[in-house]
């Protein structure tokens, strides 16, 4: 191994700099064939949203495809692989801010690619924003008009139905036999329960293991479970802590599912029409 | 077991070592032809143009696959090396580094630095945090081992045992207490990579390499005597405890420096020199230095494995040094529990 490492690394350097300046030209590619990589599941749906399913070339591992879809996975979006994403030959790159490891995305500014980093969205104007900007991009403002509508639409029948002021609300992960994960400050589960005008009954950061003795004690009006499994969480819920029912929210009915995977991009398209349908389901409806 | 002869396995391991050097330059996740990527290397040695690869293609081979290659190469000989000394101190061959507790105290010290220390200073804090934490952990069970009369090598393993589970139950604490994002950096960083090399950690690397080769060389004989048992290297005339003492620190430094740049890579410290010994004998004069050789090639291998095998995604090279380490280390284990019982 007598190889000169700061020969090595010299040569690499410059050679970069020489890089930087060769891509500008390279960048001038049309962007109707753009080759693009998603590593974040609200990407993805966006993007399949305008009508670009042909060119996405890799997507990351929480990414919904349509079933027959072959699109290679680049595996898990925080340890991403600088030549496995580039092996796939992409021009354009979009994820979230959470993409990695560093290096890897310090490594792919030296390409000739357009790398793009979007904030995850909490609330609707930023996935508004989101969809602006990768519309903007991929040259597809017209595709992102009726998808802008939608979510207008939606927030239309979501503020309709806001829970009364002050609602505690509490979100939990449901894994089965992994028990109970309350979502605290700073977690999709609290961007859902704010857009649904509740108040979230957990005061911690992140997510949190409880116990149904401390759900008890946080009197939560509302229970929204975050499952695989849709419906069946709830009865799942209800067996393995049957102590729930005496919560204001189970005595007045108002436990109910979500589909986990909604949860893994933020407030996206899909986590919209979910909250638009928990809205409609937790709206009281008047008897007469 | 019939034993090899030094002058068929040396040239054997070096050629070896050669095949995997040329794979993991050639082969990843990017397909580009083989030749033009040695050649790309060759070009940057000796500033000639010979390859035909693009030049963002060079850049894959030069920037990405070369700075791994080299750093796999480097971390695998310093932990063969280090659990070889390891064993050789302990006169058990189930000894490996992270049984002094430098592996858990690098952890747990780089995990603390993840969560609390603010994020310009993460890139510099964490690996020295690492170092520190290997270093600290160390010298803690050192000290409980130390007796009236020596050091206790029971005692020393047990302290370990002792320092990894108190280790595990903060990293517990942390998890709970943790934000997701610095969770998840904590497990990954877990699970080991040579993925991101910088030239600081090539060149480090390199020199703890060097040091403690020859720093460990000199030490061979008296190392062998150890094979005896303490009391008869005694009568050779050897400081046993001022022997221990030394070895021990520039262990830790040795993976310490490792846990740093590349996390937490199991097991090549356990099998490496107890498969040399079992294929050219227990001599540390050759121990060592053949098992810097083959851990350095088994993890390269290893290493192009976590690339190819779910390409275009990565594998964590720790959990694949883990897959072949783990089963190897509990045939070790029922070898010695003739000896226990």
């Amino acid at each position: 191994m007598n190889i000169n490492y700061n020969n090595i690394y010299a040569v690499v350097i410059s050679g970069l700099l020489l890089l930087t300046v060769a891509t500008h030209s390279a960048l001038a590619q049309e962007k109707t064939t753009a080759r693009i990589i998603s590593t974040d599941a609200g990407v993805t749906d966006v993007l399949i949203a305008l009508g670009m399913t042909k060119q996405i070339v890799g997507v990351d591992v929480t990414s919904q495809l349509p079933a027959e879809s072959k699109i290679p996975r680049l595996g898990y979006h925080r340890t991403l692989s600088t030549e496995g994403l580039l092996s796939l030959n992409p021009s354009l790159i979009i994820g979230s801010t959470h993409m990695g490891p560093p290096e890897t995305i310090a490594a792919l500014k030296t390409y000739p690619l357009t790398l793009m980093q979007l904030d995850i969205a909490s609330n609707e104007a930023m996935l508004a924003e989101n969809i602006k900007r990768i519309s903007a991009l991929a040259d597809k403002q017209q595709e992102a008009k009726p998808l802008l509508q939608h979510i207008d639409s939606r927030m239309l029948v979501i503020k309709q139905q806001q829970l009364p002021s002050n609602t505690r609300v509490a979100f939990l992960l449901h894994m089965e036999g992994r028990g109970l994960r309350l979502a605290g400050k700073g977690t999709t589960g609290n961007d859902i329960i704010a857009l649904l005008g509740g108040e979230n009954a957990a005061t911690h950061n992140s997510y949190r293991s409880v116990s149904a003795e401390a759900l008890l004690s946080l009197e939560p009006e509302v229970i929204i479970i975050a499952g695989q499994k849709g419906e069946k969480s709830v009865a799942g819920l209800m067996q393995s802590n049957p102590m729930l029912r005496y919560t204001p929210a189970g005595k007045q009915k108002k436990i109910i599912a979500v589909e986990s995977h909604l949860l893994v991009a933020g407030i996206s398209l899909k986590a919209i029409d979910a909250v638009a349908e928990l809205s409609s389901q937790l709206y009281p409806v008047a008897t007469p | 077991m019939q034993r090899l002869s030094l002058s068929l396995f040396l040239p054997l391991c070096v050629f070896l070592t050669a095949v995997a050097i040329v794979l993991s330059l050639t082969r990843g996740a990017m397909s580009l032809s083989a030749t033009d990527s040695l050649l790309s290397v060759w070009d940057v040695v000796w500033g000639t143009a010979y390859s035909n690869l693009m030049e963002y293609q060079q850049l894959v081979v030069l920037d990405l696959r070369l700075p791994r290659t080299i750093l796999a190469l480097l971390v695998g000989a310093i932990l063969a090396q280090c659990g070889a000394v390891m064993q050789g101190l302990f006169r058990n061959p189930l000894a490996d580094p992270g049984i002094i507790g430098a592996s858990s105290g690098a952890a747990l010290a780089a995990s603390i630095a993840i969560i609390f220390l603010p994020a310009w200073l993460a890139g510099v804090g964490i690996p020295i945090a690492a170092f520190l934490g290997a270093l600290l952990t160390t010298l803690l069970v050192f000290k409980l081992a130390q007796g009236d009369n020596g050091t206790s090598v029971i005692m020393l393993l047990l302290a370990g045992v002792a320092v990894a589970a108190f280790g595990g139950a903060v990293m517990g604490f942390l998890n709970v207490i943790a934000s997701d994002q610095a969770l998840r950096d904590i497990t990954l960083w877990q699970m080991g990579s040579v993925a991101s090399a910088s030239t600081e950690s090539l060149v480090l690397c390199l020199l703890v390499l060097l040091m403690n080769s020859w720093y460990y060389q000199r030490h061979a004989q008296a190392l062998n005597a150890l094979l005896l048992g303490e009391a008869e290297a005694r009568h050779l005339g050897i400081d046993i405890e001022r022997l221990k003492i030394k070895l021990i620190a520039v262990t830790t430094m040795g993976v310490g420096v490792t846990v740093a740049v590349a996390g937490i890579i199991g097991f090549i410290g356990l099998v490496i020199p107890h498969l040399i010994r079992l294929l050219t004998g227990p001599d540390h004069r050759s121990l060592l230095p053949l098992s810097a050789l083959l851990g350095a090639l088994l993890l390269l291998l290893a290493d192009i494995g976590a690339r190819l095998m779910m390409a275009p995604s990565e594998l964590p090279v720790g959990l694949l040094t883990a897959v072949i380490g783990a089963p190897f280390f509990a045939l070790l284990l029922i070898k010695q529990r003739k000896a226990f019982l």
